[in-house]
């Protein structure tokens, strides 16, 4: 990720257990600003002794507890272990604010369809992850090792967003006009604004006209990415 | 000249041992007649029906009615040369004779001892008339018998023949190893149906056989009438006249029924004492069989979702799982379980593991037990693949040194696509788009095989975005004609050359890619048509 965009947002983590310990490993690895909360004194100590300096006790029963944290424009991310508290927790997070992304790990599909229901932008069913790596490793050998350099390797190459800004060399312009071959990348699809923020794949083979506010993924070394960036946002100062 | 016969025993003895053919031989037809796994086995057993159903049906028919001169010939001679043939195979198979020999002579030489000639021949019949006095092999005796037409009341014999078909069919013998767990229950039983029914045809013959019955004259007119009764039969030639007898029938009546429900019952237990061990049998059967198996090991979570997964995308599995609770959800669901431990060789040596088995997946949610049947799977054979899962990162670095390809953090997992996701949504969505095959576009692998039109190209010679594909990476060989591990070119440039075996991981819609995959196939057959 570009470290421009790396600190964008900021993310508060519920839960430090066996799960939320493991998740804030991962988090922390993309991102700085995080905040942890956990409903028990011990667990929040044990935060701090893993010197995470932003971690806090509140009992997610009392919802001026949690509003007190600044829900507001935050990814909220519920990694508690007990699948019951993260459903509660989702849903008092939810009645609480209007702009938060609201993140929860599932534990099964009912766990999942509840806590869509309920409201969260993002649900995370951990076993069925797991699951359909393991297929993908014994079907698609090949697939699975690349996606795999692409997520789980830190070699430079990434899947990236990036968002076409206003007075761009892009815009007006056709996909077929584009050579991203030429400068090492890949298109893999476009968000297009005037077609309802659908995501297209590129292989879909429609030549769409590029639009300022487009989301473009792109997969590409990160200097390729990178000089595609800056040519991008070169006209906007 | 006990010298002289002691060397050409022994000679011989040794020439058998060291003798290839023979040994081949020996072991094709101990195969052939006794291992049930034996790919030709189950054609002999076949064989060996037909012959003798075609014999017991000659055999029958001709007690009333004359069969034509050419069955009776392949009844007399075909099938009794079969019979024997086949007795003799048995009896040879049984052990081996040279080894007698051979380990008497090797005892007698380093002990500096005479050869004992009483010893080993005394050794050899004894192993031979264990074979010879077992029950199968007396019935295979018996069954020749029948052939000797001018001494008819060996046809009696034929009956053995019927019986031979026991040995060919595991269905029916089955059925007997099942009755025969529950002997003590049949033996009492049949002892008080016995006693019983004694004590109710002497009762009736007290009662009727002075005179009261015209039918009842003897005592065996009264036994008969009690086992007619008591097993529920009933012909109506005999019935009580007196009310005395009557009683009796009614207390009879009440007993066979009992005794029936009784009998009923305790076949019925046998079975379903019996019937996992023999769904057990049957599962390993059908294994045994089966190239190319996943091994799914623990059925909780992940083991579930897998197993459906992987049966909708084709692949054979087997689930094992010691747990009866999640056996039986397995089998609910309609997938082949076979109830047992993981972490014991043996377990996996039944389902000829090497030859069999593609890969591991160790998902039980004991991070300790998934490190068990690492070892065990990779102890038991370097190139399976195996998957395991695991929660602690301390246990992470003992399942890679035990020898796992693959490890599968849930946790981490979640991690990473939360951090992902909150990094790029829209990347995220495609990214599930793709590996859930959700939206129909997807990321496929295609090797190029040998002789197609992209064997010797260059990437840039075919056009990828006129086929609405877009090539994401080439996976070469790391030596040439290896297949299994790779080195990754990501975006490959125009002038990469590709070569038979090379795979292109490419994305497109379901369409794009089956006609990709369907020009290759179709550029191979041109190719091997015109050379």
């Amino acid at each position: 990720m570009f470290d421009t965009r790396k600190d964008r947002r900021e993310i508060i983590l519920f839960g430090y257990g066996k799960l939320g310990h493991r998740v804030y490993e991962m988090l922390s690895t993309y991102f700085t600003k995080i905040t942890v909360v956990e409903q028990t004194e011990a667990l929040t100590q044990d935060a701090k002794d893993h010197g995470i300096v932003k971690s806090f006790t509140a009992d997610f029963k009392h919802d001026q507890e949690l509003i007190d944290l600044g829900l507001e424009d935050k990814i909220l991310f519920c990694a508690m272990d007990e699948m019951a508290m993260n459903i509660f927790l989702v849903l008092s997070l939810k009645s609480m604010t209007e702009n938060a992304t609201i993140i929860s790990i599932s534990t099964s599909a009912e766990n999942t369809r509840k806590l869509k229901f309920i409201g969260a932008d993002k649900v995370i069913d951990i076993y069925e992850a797991s699951a359909n790596r393991i297929v993908d490793i014994i079907t698609r050998p090949a697939v699975t090792r690349v996606l795999d350099e692409i997520i789980f390797v830190d070699n430079g190459i990434s899947l990236e967003e990036i968002e076409i800004p206003p007075n761009s060399f892009l815009e007006g312009k056709y996909v077929h006009d584009i050579d991203f071959k030429a400068m090492d990348l890949i298109l893999v699809g476009i968000t297009d604004k005037e077609m309802g923020d659908d995501f297209i794949f590129v292989s879909r083979g429609i030549d769409h006209k590029f639009d300022a506010g487009d989301i473009l993924v792109l997969l590409g070394e990160s200097h390729a990415l990178e000089a595609f960036y800056k040519k991008l946002t070169k006209g906007n100062g | 000249m006990k010298q002289f016969f002691l060397r050409l025993l022994v000679s011989f003895a040794y020439f058998l041992e060291s003798a290839p053919t023979y040994k081949r031989a020996k072991r094709f037809f101990d195969n052939l007649l006794n291992n049930d796994s034996y790919r030709y086995k189950k054609y002999f057993d076949i064989f060996m029906v037909f012959v003798i159903l075609s014999s017991v049906i000659i055999l029958v028919v001709d007690v009333r009615e004359h069969v034509a001169y050419w069955l009776e010939w392949y009844d007399l001679y075909i099938v009794t040369a079969i019979f024997i043939v086949e007795y003799i195979l048995r009896l040879w198979v049984h052990d081996d004779m040279h080894k007698i020999i051979i380990a008497q002579y090797e005892e007698s030489e380093f002990f500096d001892k005479p050869f004992s000639f009483k010893k080993v021949f005394g050794e050899i019949a004894a192993q031979k008339w264990e074979y010879i006095t077992s029950i199968p092999a007396i019935i295979d005796l018996i069954a020749i018998l029948p052939s000797y037409r001018e001494i008819r009341v060996l046809r009696v014999f034929v009956l053995f023949r019927a019986f031979k078909m026991l040995r060919y069919s595991k269905s029916l013998l089955q059925f007997f190893e099942i009755l025969r767990n529950k002997k003590i229950e049949l033996y009492a039983l049949l002892l008080l149906l016995s006693f019983f029914t004694l004590i109710a045809s002497m009762m009736i013959y007290v009662f009727e056989g002075a005179g009261q019955n015209p039918n009842i004259t003897s005592l065996f007119d009264a036994i008969y009438w009690a086992v007619v009764t008591v097993t529920t039969v009933g012909y109506g030639d005999i019935t009580p006249v007196t009310n005395e007898g009557r009683f009796i029938s009614i207390l009879v009546i009440i007993t066979g029924l009992g005794a029936i429900t009784f009998l009923t019952s305790i076949i019925v237990s046998a079975f379903g004492e019996k019937l996992p061990e023999i769904k057990q049998t049957r599962v390993l059967n059908q294994v045994a069989k089966t190239k190319d198996l996943n091994l799914i090991c623990g059925y909780g979570k992940i083991g579930q979702i897998v197993s459906d997964k992987l049966r909708a995308r084709g692949e054979k599995l087997l689930v094992i799982e010691n747990d009866p609770e999640k056996v039986k959800k397995a089998e609910l669901d309609g997938h082949q379980v076979l109830e047992a431990d993981a972490t014991k060789s043996d377990t996996l040596l039944k389902l000829k593991f090497c030859d069999n088995v593609k890969s591991v997946i160790a998902v039980t949610h004991d991070d300790i037990i998934n490190v068990f049947i690492t070892i065990n799977a990779r102890s038991l054979c370097d190139r399976v693949e195996i998957i395991a899962r695991c929660s602690e990162k301390s246990v992470a670095t003992k399942l890679k040194l035990a020898g796992a390809n693959h490890l599968i953090m849930p946790e981490e997992i979640a991690g990473l696509l939360g951090a992902v996701y909150i990094g790029q949504p829209v990347a995220f969505d495609a990214l599930q788009a793709i590996l859930t095959r959700k939206k129909s576009a997807r990321i496929d692998e295609v090797e190029v095989k040998r002789g197609s039109f992209l064997d010797g190209a260059k990437v840039g010679d075919f056009d990828f975005s006129a086929a609405r594909l877009v090539l994401l990476a080439v996976l070469k060989p790391l030596k040439p004609g290896e297949k299994m591990s790779h080195y990754v070119i990501f975006n490959p440039p125009e002038d990469t050359e590709l070569h038979a075996h090379d795979i292109l991981v490419v994305m497109g819609y379901n369409v794009s890619i089956a006609d990709f995959k369907g020009r290759m196939e179709q550029s191979v057959r041109y190719q091997k048509r015109s050379s």
